[in-house]
């Protein structure tokens, strides 16, 4: 009876939670699905929804990667780039990024793209670093829609780019974009 | 409106070329121009778009924000500490307008 009295208080929570924070474009008309199948507490069935979700299709990410380094094609390294495995908000993922170079005059990372390749919108952030920044490395909280890569593009000053792919599993959708 | 950003360095009087680390965390709606109100129109636009940190007057630090930074963006960064001055966080909105922050250091 408790248990039971309890279970209803969550599930409306999380009902108001999502009421609160809008619709997302991408649901417009699958919210009223998803809603429901979280208020019935068929939390397997959201998260089957959540992963499928085909009619979001794949965004611009791999475009804007390639205006990003200007058509080169980016070598696996030298980046750290730190999210968690598993984010239970997707409103607000912490990440932390690190580029590996010694930041002097002859060698520094000038620019670090960012994308999503599951967000409404590929683009997440851009840094800009030049060696008056003395270490390439910068933390900010970003939203992601969905599951999904992020990505993460380091151009250096002699014009070399570096990539670092993370992937992270969205459990509620942050209307990312 | 536009309320005070919080910034914090973790050291104020350092040596030359020391690293300082900045950490600021500014209030705003962040709207990514995809969510609908009640009456499902959809809620323009509005976030802060770009951040620049200028030390002394040189820049250290930029990024360029899109929509997939989150409400209430948190930023944290390092820079090198060469001479002393006042140390500018200026976050640009949508609409023209900015929030600025200024604290200072000490470069002995």
């Amino acid at each position: 009876m408790f248990a039971s009295a309890r279970f209803v208080a969550n599930t409306s929570a999380i009902n108001y939670m999502l009421v609160a924070r809008g619709n997302c474009e991408m649901s417009a008309h699958a919210s009223f699905t998803r809603r429901h199948a979280l208020a019935l507490g068929a939390g397997a069935l959201g998260a089957a929804m959540f992963g499928a979700s085909p009619a979001l299709a794949k965004n611009d990410a791999a475009e804007a990667i390639k205006t990003f380094t200007g058509g080169k094609t980016p070598i696996e390294g030298k980046i750290k780039l730190d999210l968690p495995e598993i984010a239970e908000n997707g409103n607000t993922v912490p990440m932390s990024l690190s580029v590996d170079s010694p930041m002097t005059e002859q060698s520094h990372v000038t620019d670090v793209l960012v994308v999503s390749d599951e967000n409404p919108r590929s683009g997440i952030v851009t840094f800009h670093f030049s060696p008056a920044s003395g270490v390439a490395e910068a933390n900010t909280r970003i939203r992601l829609n969905a599951t999904g890569d992020v990505i993460a593009v380091a151009k250096m000053n002699d014009g070399s780019v570096y990539m670092a792919t993370k992937q992270v599993k969205v459990t509620i959708g942050g209307c990312g974009g | 409106m536009a309320a005070k950003p919080r910034i914090k360095l973790d050291k104020k009087e350092v040596k030359k070329g020391d690293l300082v680390e900045v950490k600021a965390l500014v209030s705003h709606v962040m709207e990514t121009g995809l969510r609908k109100d009640a009456d499902g129109k959809v809620i323009p636009r509005k976030i802060l778009n770009k951040f620049i940190c200028t030390v002394a007057g040189q820049q250290v630090f930029a990024a360029d924000f899109e929509t997939a930074i989150s409400a209430n963006p948190y930023i944290q960064f390092k820079f090198r500490a060469v001479e002393s001055g006042p140390v500018v966080l200026t976050w640009t909105d949508d609409d023209g307008s900015t929030i600025v922050g200024i604290e200072s250091i000490t470069v002995s």
